[in-house]
């Protein structure tokens, strides 16, 4: 068969005019930008008037999290560096890692901690913020749609679900789904994308897609062996751009009270009984989706007594370097699961707060996905 | 820095690749390494053991690194032997059943019966 011509010989790269017209300096000034917490991606411009930062609203950069002390701290301009005082803060002020006793120098690049908040100063001339600015806006719509494509969550009824999720970039490659296969069964599954960023999420669309129309021809989708098998057909790596997920599947027949379910490179899910003191891992010890062709996934099945909690997550949850360095692994985190709930926090969100105050300062590792499902 | 950055460290002898990794194999690790070690092993076909003793962390990143090369090296009639991973790390291997795609185990002499067979 004859080949095309050589595309690259016809591709035209446009390259934008980078240069400033003569004479012309560019404008540099330091910004802080929220990269942790709420607020992701507000940037703020430091200038020789000093900012205070803190949870009041007469404060300069106004940070509603309870962790945030009405005044917490003070940034000021002095000489071309950035000094951060802390205001006596409940919580204290952290620059990389360290506690801020009196005025500290806030490096280029470095990261401040106020609460549970993670700011980063940056040194950037205007028109590198313009164009971060862009790209923030077009990151910001994306990971809007990629939220839209996340069920409600369930407050009543025989099935109840809520989850919390935290891209480690501003989309990620994490997604879950749940919903009734009819009137007895259940289905409730969480993958997650090799890598993160915009090239994961991308592929998580395209999955989440498939799971939420069930869209994969001929398959019994109360069946976990089997969806994760057509999965694994559908994605193979080498079809899309190399990258691999894992995924755990799970179906409830309320009927029967039992659970079945398949895992593909994934870490167990938990079952966790309505005293918390009973935590049942369940996993199949499936291959990775989309590395090997023709893969088999086995099943396994377990009885869910009354009041019991499916917990899933990705493991960007457990997977973190604490605040020495040291890194942590499921096992360190599996404790938490015994631990009673927080009034006014949910299971995910009671979960998120341990994990984040643990973990190192600067954006977590990896996505943080939790999803809970509880049996009536 | 609050951990190390990864390194990397190649000697070929022969048809034989020994790969030494030490620190975090987390995304920023595969960006600083995945080209050097790609291109010292794939092109030529090198049969390749890898020395994990020092490796702390293995991300989705790392693991799509070495199903990658792996992949590639069987492609070219070569294999790939990863060695003395750290147990953290080799849980890690067990949850994604990586034996499958690429053979583990205990030390440099056995990886490298493996790799020549």
């Amino acid at each position: 068969m004859a080949q095309p011509e050589d595309f690259a010989d016809r591709t035209t790269i446009f390259r934008r005019d980078d240069t400033l017209p003569a004479g012309v300096q560019e404008e540099f000034g330091h910004y802080l930008v929220v990269i942790g917490g709420t607020s992701l991606g507000r940037r703020l411009r430091l200038d020789e008037q000093p900012i205070i930062i803190g949870r009041d609203s007469s404060c300069d950069l106004v940070l509603a999290s309870p962790d945030v002390s009405r005044r917490h701290c003070r940034l000021q301009l002095v000489a071309g560096e950035v000094f951060a005082t802390d205001l006596r803060s409940t919580n204290g002020t952290y620059i990389d890692g360290k506690r801020a006793e009196e005025s500290m120098l806030l490096p280029d690049g470095s990261i401040l901690e106020v609460g549970q908040q993670v700011l980063k100063h940056e040194r950037r001339s205007t028109r590198e913020v313009k164009e971060a600015q862009e790209l923030d806006r077009d990151l910001e719509k994306a990971r809007n749609y990629v939220l839209s494509l996340l069920p409600t969550p369930i407050s009543s009824g025989p099935f109840q679900a809520e989850w919390f999720i935290v891209p480690s970039a501003t989309v990620g490659g994490d997604a879950f789904g749940y919903g009734p296969l009819d009137a007895d069964r259940f289905a409730s599954y969480l993958f997650d994308v090799s890598g993160h960023g915009v090239g994961a999420a991308m592929l998580s669309v395209s999955i989440i897609n498939v799971l939420r129309q069930l869209a994969l021809p001929g398959t019994d989708f109360g069946r976990p062996g089997e969806v994760l098998s057509r999965l694994n057909a559908m994605f193979q790596m080498e079809n899309h751009n190399g990258m691999f997920f894992t995924i755990w599947y799970g179906v409830y027949n309320r009927t029967e009270r039992t659970l079945v379910y398949a895992s593909g490179g994934h870490h167990p899910a938990y079952l966790v009984s309505s005293d918390r003191k009973g935590v049942t891992p369940l996993t199949t010890q499936g291959a990775l989706i989309g590395v090997q062709e023709e893969r088999r996934f086995d099943e396994a099945r377990v009885e869910v007594p009354p009041g019991s909690s499916l917990h899933l997550f990705s493991d960007g949850v457990f997977e973190i370097a604490d605040k020495e360095g040291r890194q942590l692994g499921l096992n360190d985190f599996l404790p938490l699961l015994n631990q009673p709930p927080v009034e006014g926090r949910s299971e995910p969100q009671r979960v998120y707060q341990i994990v984040r105050t643990t973990a190192r300062p600067g954006p977590l590792d990896d996505d943080f996905s939790y999803l809970v499902v509880k049996f009536a | 820095m609050y951990s190390r950055e990864l390194e990397i460290e190649v000697t070929v002898t022969g048809s034989l690749a020994r790969v030494k990794l030490r620190g975090r194999l987390d995304t920023p690790g595969v960006d600083r390494v995945e080209a050097k070690f790609t291109s010292a092993v794939v092109p030529d076909g090198k049969n390749t053991v890898v020395d994990l003793s020092e490796v702390s962390f293995v991300a989705s990143m790392g693991l799509r690194m070495f199903i990658g090369i792996a992949k590639a090296l069987k492609r070219n009639n070569a294999r790939m032997v990863l060695f003395a991973p750290q147990s953290q790390v080799n849980e890690i291997f067990n949850t994604v059943v990586l034996r499958d795609i690429v053979p583990i185990v205990v030390d440099e002499a056995e990886a490298v019966r493996f790799a020549v067979v």
